[in-house]
């Protein structure tokens, strides 16, 4: 099993999740709920485009 | 896809920095005493002209409940909005500029993001013991029955310090008391009559050392001694009595010398607030020096304790026996109802059986040092913990109807 197409996805959401953990964590920048459920929603619409 | 995710994420960021940001004071506290619940007033500043949104986790001392459930809190566009929030003192104690404050999520006017802030508010806040218990009414409302059902103080003339007349010298009388000034306007020897002082002292003396430590039914005995101290002093002050305290465990911790009327309870009170108990040897040799320098004039020196056997108890007998005859001793030992319960079983193992012989021992080693204590001349009440505050006052209402005082 080849591994290596999952590579830089991989890498940009765990650069993402640490970006954004340091917002938090400094910044103070926090997702709400809403954001949260925008976001859940236009993955699943991308999700279903590209099926 | 990535375009709208990169949107979504710089409107969260925009939203999160347009949030507000809000001021918040606390008004100064009343006091505060466990199990009675109080409330705080909080008072939340939007300078801005956009309405503020809120999420609020407040941080309390530990002594307040510590950390609350978090709760929305909206404020108008350039206004001040009051807050009242229950406040219910978890126990007694004194918390002064430490803990305390607020984790702020500010919502966007979009409500995608949120910015948080966290600002320190600390506290400064005495938490006093139960003071208005049901036991404590009933103590009360008990000392003024018996106050107001006509036993009245019977003047003991020729004794005490305190004037009450002049009258004609007679042989035997003592030439001390002779009121010069008197006689020369009278041309005949006068005599000043005293009588015995109504007002007295009481002087409460707390061990918080390791024996106090120990817990009863969840509760610290240290507990159950200071709500018996606090109940005598008012029924002392009821009385017109002076009240003070003295705490002490490897040391003296606090020292309130004996006060008349609400000023003295009031002081007895702070001391009461943050008593806390030690995990160390009591120095009784230390703490009775010190009383005995401190306190000369004749109290009644209400001491809360406890005791082990004869052995380890000697430095205590041998200490509190010194208050006689000078001061009126009076040594409030709580027992231990666990053990009272483990040596009256019935016992069905061998386990039970053993547990028994053991309390049984305990008991009768207790026994014997409260035996000797009263032999040197303490007054002794061995009660259990939740009984304490109830015996302390009565026995206390006995001694001054009796005049022991």
């Amino acid at each position: 099993m080849n591994l290596q197409p999952l590579l830089l996805p991989s890498a940009a959401i765990a650069g993402f999740v640490a970006l954004w953990y340091a917002l938090g964590s400094v910044a103070g920048i926090l997702w709400t709920p809403r954001a949260l459920l925008i976001g859940g929603l236009l993955s699943l619409a991308a999700g279903g485009a590209s099926m | 896809m990535l375009l709208a995710d990169v949107m979504l994420l710089l409107l969260v960021w925009l939203d999160a920095t347009l949030a507000q940001t809000v001021l918040v004071t606390r008004e100064p506290l009343s006091a505060l005493s466990v199990g009675h619940p109080g409330e705080v007033t909080y008072r939340w500043t939007n300078p801005a002209s956009r309405r503020a949104r809120l999420q609020v986790r407040e941080v309390r001392p530990d002594i307040l409940g510590g950390a609350q459930p978090p709760r929305a809190v909206r404020i108008p566009p350039r206004s001040v909005t009051p807050e009242r929030v229950p406040v219910i003192p978890r126990r007694r104690g004194r918390e002064t500029g430490g803990a305390g404050g607020f984790v702020l999520d500010s919502i966007g006017p979009l409500g995608l993001g949120r910015h948080r802030v966290r600002v320190p508010l600390p506290w400064d806040v005495v938490v006093y013991p139960p003071l208005v218990s049901v036991r404590l009414r009933a103590s009360v409302a008990e000392a003024l029955r018996r106050r107001d059902a006509g036993i009245k103080p019977i003047r003991r003339l020729g004794e005490g310090r305190l004037f009450e007349s002049l009258r004609e010298w007679v042989p035997g009388d003592d030439l001390r008391h002779i009121d010069w000034k008197a006689t020369a306007r009278r041309a005949k020897v006068i005599t000043r009559q005293y009588e015995a002082e109504r007002r007295q002292q009481v002087l409460l003396v707390l061990d918080t050392g390791r024996l106090m430590t120990a817990e009863v039914a969840g509760v610290a005995r240290l507990d159950f001694a200071v709500q018996a101290a606090l109940e005598l002093a008012y029924a002392a002050a009821q009385h017109d009595d002076n009240v003070g305290i003295m705490t002490f465990a490897d040391g003296v911790q606090h020292f309130v010398a004996p006060e008349r009327g609400r000023g003295g309870v009031r002081r007895v009170l702070d001391v009461l607030a943050e008593v806390q108990p030690k995990l160390v040897e009591p120095d009784y040799p230390g703490a009775f020096r010190y009383l005995a320098a401190r306190n000369r004039k004749r109290a009644l020196t209400v001491l809360f304790t406890d005791v082990i056997d004869r052995f380890a108890s000697d430095a205590l007998v041998a200490n509190v026996a010194t208050l006689r005859p000078r001061h009126l001793p009076l040594a409030v030992t709580l027992r231990n109802p666990e053990l009272d319960a483990a040596a009256a079983v019935r016992p069905t193992t061998s386990r039970d059986a053993f547990r028994k012989a053991a309390a049984e021992e305990l008991l009768h080693a207790r026994d014997e040092a409260l035996g000797h204590m009263r032999r040197a001349g303490v007054i002794v009440i061995d009660v259990t913990p939740e009984r304490a505050a109830q015996a302390v006052v009565t026995k206390y209402l006995d001694l001054k109807r009796r005049g022991t005082l």
